[in-house]
């Protein structure tokens, strides 16, 4: 090896190593209010493979737990079988409950089924589809109703839709995006849902939703969502769903609604970014 | 062999990713150097790059935990690149130009320079940026212009590959060429969003 590969390899062993360490676990303290348990969720979450996402179901689960999520939904694309392997995982370490879902990708909507058993087929209306959701239990949630899907969703669909992401990245990305989830979630009696469209990018929960349920079981969630025991802020201070729910959370010092924001990174972190990146570079160059 | 020319073994990807053609010229004129290693180093490499990103843009670090796994599951590119390769090669001629398949998987792989580097820029966007603008800066919609640049240039350099190391016609090497990203780039493609492509066929087609 010469002297340019040892340098590479040197940074690298030294972002790994400051990396590894700095990688901790941080869990949320149980935190009942009003007679619930409020559950701090992500509902639109893919892994790998078939949902464009880079990280594998228990790798995704661990994740979750690094982001001090008490649940998610892992939604395939048009599939179910992923989401079972997560939650088989989870279960099996103590993790975070993962709710079986899908994200039915159709040609003219995006609908997530969550809390469902088998795959629900893409080509059938929403109203339709939204029927066989209800039908295995589950909860109707529109996903990122930007307006070139709202056409899909008639009175009818509207009629069965339990809920609506009023909240997703795309809305600090694109304002128009952010009116017109708030525009949506307007149309109808709706859950507030808050969810990152996780494929492995950024940090999982980066829009979450609380949840207020009697307990984490999946059903006491799924139960949740079909009641409306949801409240969603954004970061501008917004905040979306039951009212009474929104004055109980802000009147109780311990519930923290910012949970998204990740902490300041550390010496190690630092350490393990610039090292790392810098003997890939090398790597790659001189190679 | 003189002092000026490099063996597959030194070659820098820098010098490929800038001067392919002469680069491979040079490269095909050198003896065969026969060695296992060489089909599986820059698989390796490659596969492992992936996998940092995959770390860097989750947990913005490198962490064994992910970054293990993730080269393991990323191992699938490298070696659907290499099922293409295979694919494509034209036999008759690799005899006659001597070229062992182990040293052409080496030196096809020192092609993958250009999407090295943008695996890194995606990884230090997403590592240093804030969140919500690395969403702005590094999402889908800015990924398609880039990722479209990069397929020309890199589909540039792979075409000096199949021109001047397998030592064949341009309208062979181009053939090759658009073989080995129709194999490739279609299993990557169902195997990692093959979930909703039907529905996005009907979408697009409007049928």
């Amino acid at each position: 090896m010469n002297s340019t590969r040892w340098v590479a390899a040197g940074l690298i062993a030294v972002s790994l190593i400051a990396g590894t360490f700095s990688d901790t676990v941080r869990k949320n303290p149980t935190l009942m209010l009003g007679g619930y348990r409020v559950l701090s969720a992500d509902f639109h979450v893919h892994s790998f493979p078939l949902s464009w996402a880079t990280l594998a179901p228990w790798d995704t689960v661990l994740e979750a737990q690094r982001h001090r999520l008490d649940a998610i939904a892992i939604t395939g694309h048009n599939h179910v079988w992923v989401a079972k392997v997560g939650s088989w995982f989870s279960y099996l370490i103590g993790g975070p409950t993962v709710l079986v879902g899908e994200e039915i990708v159709a040609p003219t909507y995006h609908l997530l089924a969550i809390g469902i058993d088998h795959t629900i087929a893409w080509r059938q209306p929403a109203a339709a589809a939204i029927d066989e959701i209800h039908r295995q239990g589950g909860v109707a949630i529109a996903a990122h109703p930007l307006f070139e899907y709202w056409a899909a969703f008639d009175a009818t669909a509207m009629s069965k839709l339990d809920g609506a992401e009023v909240l997703h990245p795309l809305a600090y990305v694109r304002f128009p995006a952010y009116v017109q989830f708030q525009e949506f979630y307007a149309r109808g009696r709706l859950t507030a849902i808050g969810d990152s469209d996780y494929h492995g990018l950024g940090p999982l929960g980066m829009c979450r939703t609380y949840v207020f349920a009697r307990d984490n079981s999946p059903s006491a969630i799924v139960d949740a969502l079909r009641a409306g025991h949801t409240v969603v802020y954004d970061r501008n201070g917004r905040s979306y769903g039951d009212p009474e729910l929104i004055h109980l959370a802000s009147q109780d010092p311990h519930f923290n609604p910012n949970q998204f924001d990740e902490p300041p990174p550390g010496f190690l972190v630092m350490l393990s970014r610039v090292t790392g990146v810098a003997g890939l570079l090398f790597l790659i160059l001189f190679a | 062999m003189t002092s000026t020319t490099s063996t597959p073994a030194s070659l820098p990807t820098l010098r490929v990713m800038l001067r392919p053609a002469a680069s491979y010229q040079e490269l095909s004129r050198l003896p065969v150097v026969s060695s296992k290693w060489l089909a599986v180093r820059r698989p390796l490499l490659f596969a492992f790059v992936l996998g940092c990103t995959v770390s860097f843009a989750a947990s913005g670090r490198l962490t064994l935990r992910l970054v293990v796994p993730a080269t393991i599951y990323a191992a699938f590119v490298a070696i659907i690149e290499v099922v293409a390769l295979m694919a494509v090669r034209p036999r008759t001629l690799s005899k006659a130009t001597s070229q062992s398949f182990c040293r052409s998987v080496d030196l096809f792989f020192s092609g993958f320079g250009p999407w090295l580097l943008w695996l890194l820029s995606f990884a230090a966007v997403w590592t240093f940026a804030a969140p919500v603008n690395a969403f702005r800066w590094a999402g889908p919609h800015w990924d398609l212009y880039v990722v479209g640049a990069l397929a020309l240039w890199s589909g540039y350099i792979d075409f000096c590959f199949f021109r001047y190391v397998f030592q064949t016609t341009p309208q062979r090497a181009a053939r090759c060429l658009l073989m080995q990203r129709a194999i490739s780039w279609t299993l990557a493609v169902i195997i990692f969003g093959g979930g909703p492509l039907r529905s996005e066929i009907v979408r697009s087609l409007g049928i």
